[in-house]
Formats: structure tokens, sequence, C-alpha cells
């Protein structure tokens, strides 16, 4: 069988159940792109090769005897490296948890495990979910499938990279202002950024945790629904989550949507950034939408209060790194606790150090009112203004990058200039709703994302408009190599 | 303005080594992030409580131990008669 790992969910699920080809042949397949092609891109972290195989075989003489399978039987699914997978490494690309074998599953890797889903490895990203170009790994930058001189966008490069590679069957990121869909923007698959709330968090490395959602990649928007009938709904382990609107349906529910393209967006975006969004617009009321342009003046306090409130976060969760239980070896032999301490998380990286001391610096008395109580005030401010807007629009629309993909290390000696890369995706962080980013088109070879964007819980509309997109405009999504 | 000794504190108050060259690099960039964040400062927001979460914790699960089987970490390396070898903690400074 020629090119299996080119196939979505539903092909491989049916061609393994319906034999057509095994599950072994397809992970073999699957395995040999990885080495054929992760020599370039460098997604993987850890390549699972031994118990994918194993778990293949068991499929395979499940469905030789005729017994059940699950419903993902087969399908290999590629892991970002700050979700905690059982027996198998989850570094958060960091020296800080070389080695770190986690005892137990994350609640997603369980879910997909009881429907045979096969974990195949762990996915490279920025430091702890840092930063957005995942150039701040401590295994180096993942490439651009595209072009392999540019970044894949970040934090979760590795997840989309290994999606567009055809590496994997689909893949999970986690998204704290926009780290599963700007990278599925830069390197032109489905990235889905769920509200906050519907997928459970256990097992997830904490960064910024109420900002962040775990959430799938893919090559089709049905496979990302799939993906989210599977990780979505409520877990006793973790206690935001809520009872969902699932299973999803991955046919169009509605085609007469209303949409808003948000112009803020646009403005700023660069110029070829602009007119494909404005093309995709044009799609979706050729499909049967009914469209119209927006503005939103707070808009502007959006990617401050974003990073006020990460930095704030991410220094309280990452104080428990003490090297003691986990981490490189160092002796704590000799050392007085503060010292040990303090020179063991030196080995943190440059991003991770720069956020913990401003998040200190926010946290610090004198300065909590005049930013952070500010930021969750500007937060309030969003969710009761995009409230408002979802009573009279089902969907909000815009460019998910405000640029084209960049070359690497374009951007690395000016933390500003990436962090403004986030301006477009931060918003559904901060006001907990959930967002797409789906391909568009192109730009001297470069790929951009359209975002949709929609009310709580409102998942369905979000797919309905990613579907009728999809099947209108046609964009490549997989890497012609 | 955000000066080397304020970095030099804050990098105390984080438990974080930097060296020389770090607080050289980061005095310059810190001051520039945090004045991006000056935009707020000037916000009136009065009326409004703030979110700190969009989903609040309600039911809090039974705190209850769950066994993980023997050598839940067997990559730990620095270990004495069973228990997990930590730095002394009568502090000097």
């Amino acid at each position: 069988m020629s090119r299996l790992y080119d196939l979505s969910i539903d092909e491989v699920t049916d061609g393994i159940r319906n034999q057509h080809f095994s599950a072994e042949e397809y992970v073999s397949q699957i395995l040999e792109r990885i080495s054929k092609r992760d020599v370039d891109i460098k997604a993987f972290v850890s390549v699972n090769t031994d118990d994918a195989i194993e778990s293949a075989r068991r499929i395979d003489s499940k469905i030789r005897k005729g017994e059940k399978v699950g419903h993902l039987a087969g399908i290999t699914v590629g892991i970002k490296d700050n979700i905690s997978t059982k027996g198998l490494r989850t570094t958060c690309a960091s020296r800080v948890l070389t080695d770190y074998v986690p005892p137990y599953d994350a609640t997603v890797i369980r879910k997909l495990k009881e429907c045979d889903a096969i974990i195949i490895g762990k996915l490279n990203l920025d430091e702890f979910a840092m930063g957005s170009t995942t150039e701040f790994s401590n295994f180096g930058p993942t490439r651009n499938p595209w072009n392999l001189e540019y970044v894949t966008g970040g934090s979760s490069g590795g997840s989309a990279a290994a999606v567009a590679a055809a590496e994997c069957t689909a893949s999970l990121g986690s998204d704290t202002g926009g780290s599963v869909r700007c990278p599925a923007s830069f390197c032109s698959v489905i990235g889905f950024k769920p509200t906050y709330g519907s997928v459970s968090r256990y097992g997830l490395i904490a960064y910024s945790n109420s900002l962040e959602q775990i959430g799938p990649i893919a090559r089709t928007v049905s496979d990302v629904i799939r993906l989210m009938n599977v990780i979505s709904g409520v877990d006793p382990n973790d206690d935001t989550t809520r009872t969902v609107a699932s299973p999803y349906s991955v046919e169009v529910t509605r085609n007469r949507l209303r949409v808003a393209l948000l112009t803020n967006l646009t403005v700023n975006a660069q110029p070829e950034v602009s007119k494909c969004i404005y093309s995709a617009m044009d799609t979706l009321s050729s499909a049967g939408c009914i469209c119209e342009e927006i503005t939103l003046d707070s808009l502007e306090y959006a990617l401050a209060s974003y990073y006020v409130i990460a930095m704030a976060e991410a220094s309280s969760n990452l104080a428990r790194y003490d090297n003691i239980r986990y981490g490189f070896n160092l002796d704590p032999e000799g050392y007085e606790w503060n010292s040990y301490f303090a020179k063991v998380r030196g080995n943190f990286g440059d991003e991770v150090k720069r956020r913990i001391i401003v998040g200190t610096y926010i946290l610090s008395s004198g300065y909590y009112g005049r930013y952070y109580l500010k930021a969750q005030k500007v937060r309030a401010l969003l969710r009761r203004e995009f409230k408002s807007l979802y009573s009279k629009y089902d969907v909000i629309i815009g460019p998910t990058m405000p640029i084209l993909p960049f070359r690497i290390g374009e951007k690395i000696g000016d933390p500003i200039k990436i962090y403004y890369t986030d301006i477009d995706t931060v918003v559904s962080n901060l006001t907990g709703m959930p967002a797409i980013s789906i391909p568009a088109g192109f730009s001297n070879g470069l790929p951009i994302g359209l975002q949709i964007m929609s009310d709580e819980f409102q998942e369905q509309k979000i797919f309905d408009a990613a579907l009728l997109f999809e099947r209108t405009a046609k964009i490549q999504v997989r890497t012609p190599l | 303005m955000v000066s080397k000794d304020e970095i030099k504190h804050l990098a105390w108050l984080a438990r974080l080594d930097l060296s020389e060259e770090e607080l050289l690099k980061y005095e310059s960039q810190i001051d520039r992030i945090i004045q991006h964040f000056d935009i707020l400062d000037g916000l009136t927001l009065d009326i409004l409580e703030p979110t700190y979460f969009t989903k609040s914790v309600r039911n809090l699960r039974l705190d209850q131990a769950k066994d993980f089987g023997e050598n839940v970490l067997p990559k730990t390396r620095n270990r004495k008669d069973g228990y997990l070898k930590g730095p002394k903690s009568d502090v000097k400074q």
C-alpha cells in the first residue's frame, strides 16, 4: 500500500477495521516517514517506536479474532511534550525536566488510549510552552515543512509540523495565548483551541492555568472534530471542566451563519495576509453566510493584559521546580537550601527566566494594582463585549497571525517582537472562548491561516463555518514533499 | 525604570541564578516589556469586577491518596536511606 501516511482518521480506521491494510503496516509507514522526514523537520523529541508497534499488533490481533476495537483504532497521535504520558519521557523541552518520566497519563491520553489510538511520540515546543516560534526549546527549533529556513510558529510547533509533514495522523498541542492556532496557521494545518473548561487539563504541565487548554491539530476539520469528541468533557480531576454539547457533528448543521470580520485584526496585518482574509470572507459569503465588518476598541488592551496574566501565573506555577524529584544531575550535598534552588533554576532557558522575573515583578506589592488587577478587569471587559457581539453574530473571523511565517533566528533577539505576533490570538484565551485556525491560502509559498472564533461552548458554530470554508476554498493542507 | 539591582532582587525572590551577562541583557529587555504594560496603568475600569478565572472551581474532589505503585520516579538520582535527598535547610543568608 502506498502513502498510507496521508490518510485521514476515518480512512485509517476504516482501512484497518475492514482489513484493507493492517494497523502494523500503517504504523510502520508512519515510523518510516518520521525517520525520513524528521531529520530535517525535527518535530519529534521522543518516538514511541516499540510501544506503538506493540499496540498496532494488539489491534490487528483483535480484528483478526473478530473482537471489538476502539473507534480510533490504529490512528497515530503525536503529543506535545508538556502533556504527561505514563512511562514516556515528558520534558517540556526544558533542562529542568530532563529525564522526567510521568507515573500517570493525562486525562486526554487516557481517553485516546481507551479508543485504541496509538501514541506515536512526543513533540517539540518552546520550553514550558512559552514562545511563539518553537525556537526556545532545549532541543533546538523545529523547522517549517513548507520551507525549512522558516519557523513553525509555536509553542506547539512540533505538533503542527508533524501533522503538516504527515508524520502522524493528528496531534495534540496546548494553547495558552495562541500556541495551537499560531503553528497551525504557519504550517497550513487546522488547530483548535476549545472553550476553557471543555477539555481536562489534568496531566498538562501548567504554565498559565487560567488561560490554557489542550487542543487538537489535524489535516481536516472533521479529524479535529473527531478528536474533540474523544478528549472533551467533565473530568473529576479538573474541576474547571464542564459538560459539553458533544458529540459535535462532522457535517455542517447550519450554513446561513452570521459572520463578522473583526477589522482591528486586518488593519494591522501584513497586506497579503489582510487580502487573503477578505477573500476568505467572500468564500464564506458564497457558501451562504451573511458577512459584515466590525471593530472593537477595547481589543487594544488584550495583548498587554494577556502577557501580564500569563507571566504572573508562570512565575508561580514554575516555583515548584526544585530539581529534587526530577531534573538533571546535581548532588544537593553541601549546598544550602536557597543557593541550591537558585543554582538549579538558573538552568531554565532564556525566555522562561525572562517571564519568571517579569511575573515576579508584576506580583510584587505596589505593582499588583497597576498591572495584574487591571489585566483581570480587562478580561472582564472583553468577556462582556464579546458576549454582546455573539448575541448578533454566530462567529467572528480574522487572521490567525498578523504576519507570514518568518525566518528562524529573525526575531529571537527581540522578545517584544515575538510577543506582538500573538496579538490576534490572545483574546480567546482571555475570554475563555473557542477559536480555530484553518488554512486560507499562501503568499510566496508561505501559509496564511483564517481564524474563526465563537462564544463559550459554541464549538459547533466554529466547526460549521470551518467545514463550509474547507469544502468551498479547497486549500492544500499537507506539504508537497 | 527597572534597574539592574531590582532585577537582581527579583531573581533572588524567584530563586534564579543569573550571570552578569544575563543581568545586563534582562535590564534593557525587562524594562521595555514593563513599558508595554503601562497601557493598563492608565485605564479606569473601577466599575468592573476582575475575572481571575472564566470557570470557577465548584466541587473539589476529596483529597484522597492514590497509590501509584512502588518506585514512582525511578529516574530520581539523589536518594539516601529510602528517602529523596535535598539540600540542608539551615539558612545562612
